[in-house]
């Protein structure tokens, strides 16, 4: 006797970029067990395909302005899960390509590497359009599972191990909590999906579950964003693991986590009573994380726990703006944090790989102007978009939070903001500053004098005391520069600047987007 | 003729981005074609300006951002012309001369200033708040870059200068656009329109005197920096310090002047109330920086730094003419902007040669000698140096006295104080002339010198002739902005005239009770 189930409506056209990844989790798998260079590229290869059609469906979807529940009733596609489904997929395939020939993933296997990145992307994609409690729980452990395997797969580096146990323990605990905040949540309301609880979210009876169940989940999602003061894992994660994995994780975690939670708090828990209390509890977080953040990165040695600090702060503009409701501002600034970060990535991964013995370090980008004229620009259009100078996306994405701040009567969290952004002039500028300088210990004299330069016949051996990072492992032989991994930084930055030149679009569809996410009721 | 005006913008930028592509061989010949189109651009504009009248002679304006009330708005008119005129010549002279240079004149440094050279003259084209604060930052992005060249040595503490050139510039600037947006957002309010940031909208409707204060203080907290007025000058000797000469020639002629600029532009017709109020304070900043910026360019030792310093002391000059909230004293400021830039740039350009000469010495306690060696730079050096101390007969002068006259018309003591700047000016220019050319042979000057060659004499001859014309027929740098001088201080001139017929004495000396303001 077969038991009779009945089975949901897929929508399949809806879901198709979700499907996309899913499918090149499992295409990359099988291509990756092919032996040899083959192998490695048809994996990567399937990878790349895999995250071009999630974007060219997810942009597809978004022209045909779909809105509509796509698994019975718990996931729901509409243009800001889009929006978060082509960031993610965005900086899967620019994890994938800068996984592609690294040392670091070398030995993990490519198949794996690049299947695990989409398996993460795929969960990012399902949180980001969960529509109920359950599917919200799946969404967060398929995104983080693939993450703690990914963040220990330098296995010949102890640093990329305990990054990869430090995730796993800690981002289990944030999961925990998460999961305790969302039983409580349907304790309270009996409902799983998201529009009911919002009808019943408002009544006074349920304070006593629906607080803390609120309380816990902004600590468990505090996690996954990297909010002070629950951010102590972050440093030492991003540092420790492999740079690809850092660039995919720093952005697509970030921009799932907050989609899935400017969802849940805005239109599951958007009722007044319930508003009055994640309001200065995300404000308090937003201003916690700024301040840290900011202060952190300062004279971090290496790229990645500069990044990693850096992320914290980013991640406190970010959540002040979705703090207020103005998810537009929060998707424009997102866009600008994602392609700013992932050009930076690009960057650091081009020259660990060209300079082996230092890592990310951050003297490894002396002189780089010099010698990489194009990593340069590149690095000083992302580092120079990461603190919101003008010309970059940045900037306008930061005018637009703290535009929504002031229109909110919250001017003094704009004012932290801007004071946050001088702060982290003092920590961007100085890798800029060493790509474009031409003296390092390299060259004695200054070299701005016209007519006499000085050179010193004895020229280089002073770098190998310098040695960092490599934990007692023979320094892997520099390569040249990876062409791919310039394609991409080349297309993030060009897009750092031209949403720095004109910005209209990307506020536009911001706009858009948000008004998409609280359409769903 | 909008055409013009964007290509005045967009070739330099242009042929930036096609030598950065096209690589060491082509990337100085499109230099050179992108700067002197620029010039030609700009002699064509400046062409069109109607000396009577204030408005704009060439004008386009189209929307960008339009999602918060952005347009790009830019124009030429009588105020702007001859600046423009004079970046498109500073930087087609600091970029021609740093082709001498291979190891320099990189394509990423020639679209490093050609990205400069598009940001300063879309500031001063700019009728769009936004876009003037925007291309105020960013003009000083591609210099920071171009001073990190030099930040030399190891360990953390050398880049320091560099830092402090960006984050001290930056933080006034970010500021000032918190001013900026504040502006906007608060006239919108008053107005009932929606938010707008075209300048022509917002001169139409001046806040309440409260409001203008907190707004000019961070005005003036991006302008005075950038000068860089005396309290404020402590990221310049280091920036100065490391920066290529070439690039340190169009830095030091031309970026301080977008600031001085921004005065006549933004902050005298926008927030008339409060500059009135503050004029006081900005005539003793202007006072301070003469006299300290002249008293220190005649005692260090650096030549960069006497540069400097002069500049500090000349700067303090623009800002006394500002200040005087006169005509006169306006036109003048507007002069000297050009003037002092057209010294600036042959003077660091010899500063350069005399190095050279000197294997690279830049101190004058080891310099001297080389006139006997060199000839024909000493008598440029010469030329460029009566220029600088402001002799009867330069376009100097003129300056120098325009903005005495605009300052004694409303404060002769201030006229008397600031005249003192002018003699030490003789003294610093000519203790760095006989200090570096004449004297016994430095320690650093080689038995035998050379004289300079005929590119160097070209380039010279250039500026010089510059120099010249301002010198000769300074009306035409001057008639230009006639009526557009007098119609940027108009508001805050007829203000503080209204006021000191009602407050009598008080009013004359910069502090006027607070219910004055009513009386508007």
């Amino acid at each position: 006797m077969i038991a009779v189930v009945k089975t949901p409506t897929f929508d399949w056209e809806a879901l198709a970029p979700i499907v996309a990844l899913g499918g090149g989790m499992v295409v990359a798998l099988v291509l990756g067990l092919l032996p040899g260079r083959g192998g490695r590229f048809l994996a990567v290869l399937s990878g790349v395909i895999a995250t071009g059609i999630a974007i060219g469906a997810a942009v597809l979807l978004w022209n045909h302005g779909v809105q509509r529940e796509a698994i019975a009733r718990s996931v729901v596609i509409d243009r800001a899960s889009l929006a978060a489904i082509v960031i993610a997929s965005g900086s899967a395939l620019t994890g994938i390509l800068l996984a592609a020939r690294a040392h670091g993933t070398e030995d993990a296997g490519h198949g794996e590497t690049t299947a695990l990145i989409l398996a993460s992307a795929f969960g990012m994609a399902i949180l980001a359009s969960a529509n109920d409690l359950v599917t919200i729980f799946l969404g967060l452990e398929m995104l983080s599972i693939p993450l703690y395997v990914l963040c220990a797969s330098h296995v010949d580096r102890t640093a990329s191990l305990e990054s990869g146990l430090k995730y796993l323990i800690l981002g289990s605990v944030g999961s925990a909590t998460a999961l305790m905040g969302l039983a409580l949540l349907y304790g309270a309301t009996g409902s799983m999906y998201l529009p009911d609880i919002a009808r019943t979210a408002g009544d006074s009876d349920l304070q006593g579950l629906i607080y803390p169940g609120v309380a816990l989940l902004i600590a468990g999602f505090g996690f996954k964003l990297s909010l002070a003061p629950l951010h102590q894992w972050t440093p030492d994660v991003y540092d420790g693991a492999p740079t690809a994995v850092t660039a995919f994780m720093s952005v697509a975690t970030k921009t799932a986590a907050l989609v899935v939670t400017a969802r849940l708090l805005l239109v599951g828990l958007g009722a007044e009573d319930v508003r009055d209390l994640w309001e200065p509890i995300l404000l308090t977080l937003a201003a916690a994380s700024i301040i840290i953040g900011n202060v952190g990165a300062l004279g971090q040695p290496g790229m990645k726990r500069l990044m990693g600090y850096s992320s914290i702060a980013q991640a406190g503009y970010l959540v002040a703006a979705l703090a207020v409701g103005a998810v537009g501002a929060l998707l424009a600034y997102l866009a600008a944090y994602a392609v700013s970060t992932l050009t930076v990535f690009a960057v650091v991964s081009a020259r660990e790989s060209e300079r082996p013995e230092l890592g990310d370090d951050i003297s490894a980008l002396d002189g780089l102007a010099k010698e990489r004229p194009l990593l340069a620009w590149l690095g000083t259009l992302g580092l120079f978009g990461l603190a919101g100078l003008p010309l970059t996306a940045g900037f306008f994405g930061k005018v637009a939070v703290a535009g929504a701040l002031v229109n909110a009567d919250k001017a003094w969290l704009a004012v932290l903001i801007l004071i946050g952004s001088i702060i982290s002039l003092a920590y961007y500028a100085p890798p800029v500053i060493r790509m474009w300088r031409t003296v390092g210990p390299d060259a004695e004299e200054a070299s701005d004098e016209p007519i006499s330069v000085t050179s010193t016949p004895s020229g280089a051996p002073n770098l190998a005391g310098g040695a960092t990072g490599s934990a007692g492992v023979v320094a892997p032989v520099p390569t040249g520069l990876r062409w791919e991994v310039a394609l991409i930084g080349t297309v993030a930055a060009a897009l750092v600047l031209a949403g720095g030149l004109y910005p209209d679009p990307l506020l536009n569809l911001a706009t858009e987007a948000s008004a998409a996410l609280f359409g769903v009721q | 003729m909008t055409g013009v005006l964007i290509a005045l913008l967009a070739v330099p930028l242009a042929a930036g981005f096609l030598g950065l592509l096209g690589g060491k061989r082509v990337a100085p010949l499109l230099a050179v074609l992108g700067t002197t189109a620029a010039m030609v651009f700009a002699l064509l504009l400046a062409l069109e300006v109607n000396p009577g009248d204030h408005t704009a002679a060439v004008d386009l304006n189209s929307t960008w951002i339009p999602s918060i009330g952005v347009s790009f708005h830019i124009a030429i008119d009588g105020l702007n012309a001859v600046l423009v005129l004079l970046t498109t010549f500073v930087f087609a002279i600091g970029t021609w001369w740093s082709l001498r240079d291979p190891e320099l004149a990189t394509p990423s440094y020639l679209f490093l200033l050609a990205i400069g050279e598009a940001a300063v003259l879309g500031a001063f084209v700019a009728q769009d708040l936004i876009l003037f604060v925007l291309c105020f930052d960013l003009m000083l992005l591609p210099f920071v870059l171009i001073a990190a060249r030099g930040a030399g040595g190891d360990g953390e503490f050398s880049i320091g200068p560099v830092l402090l050139l960006l984050v001290y510039t930056l933080v006034g600037s970010l500021l000032m656009f918190v001013a900026a947006v504040g502006l906007a957002i608060l006239t919108a309010k008053n107005t009932g329109q929606p938010v707008t940031f075209d300048l022509a909208a917002l001169y139409g409707a001046t806040l309440a005197p409260s409001t203008q204060r907190w707004i000019l203080l961070a005005f003036l907290a991006a302008f005075l920096i950038k000068m860089p007025v005396v309290p404020f000058h402590g990221w310049f000797p280091g920036a100065y310090r490391t920066m290529p000469l070439p690039a340190l020639a169009i830095f030091a002629a031309i970026l301080s002047k977008v600031a001085a600029y921004g005065f006549l532009k933004i902050a005298l017709p926008l927030l008339p109330d409060a500059v009135v109020d503050w004029r006081l304070v900005l005539v003793i900043l202007a006072l301070v920086s003469i006299i300290y910026g002249s008293l220190v360019a005649f005692t260090t030792n650096e030549p960069r730094l006497i540069l400097g310093y002069s500049s500090v002391a000349q700067l303090g000059f623009i800002l006394l003419g500002i200040s005087s909230l006169d005509p006169a004293g306006a036109q003048g400021a507007i002069f000297q902007s050009v003037t002092h830039a057209l010294v600036v740039v042959p003077a660091v350009i010899l500063l350069a040669l005399v190095s050279e000469r000197a294997g690279g010495v830049e101190r004058l306690d080891q310099l001297g000698g080389i006139a006997k060696r060199a000839p024909v730079l000493s008598a440029l050096f010469l030329v460029v140096v009566l220029c600088w101390l402001a002799m009867p007969g330069t376009g100097n002068f003129v300056a120098e006295y325009l903005v005495l006259l605009g300052q004694w018309r409303v404060a002769p003591w201030a006229a008397i104080i600031a005249s003192i700047g002018v003699v030490l000016a003789a003294a610093y220019a000519l203790r760095f002339m006989i200090g570096a050319m004449q004297n016994l042979r430095g320690a650093a000057v080689p038995e035998h010198g050379v004289d300079i060659g005929g590119f160097e004499r070209g380039l010279l001859a250039l500026s010089i002739a510059a120099l010249a014309v301002v010198a000769l027929v300074p009306q035409l740098g001057l008639r230009p902005s006639d009526a557009a001088s007098r119609n940027a201080v108009y508001p805050a001139r007829s203000l503080y005239e209204s006021q000191k017929k009602a407050g009598g004495d008080e009013a004359v000396a910069g502090v006027p009770a607070e219910d004055q303001e009513s009386t508007r």
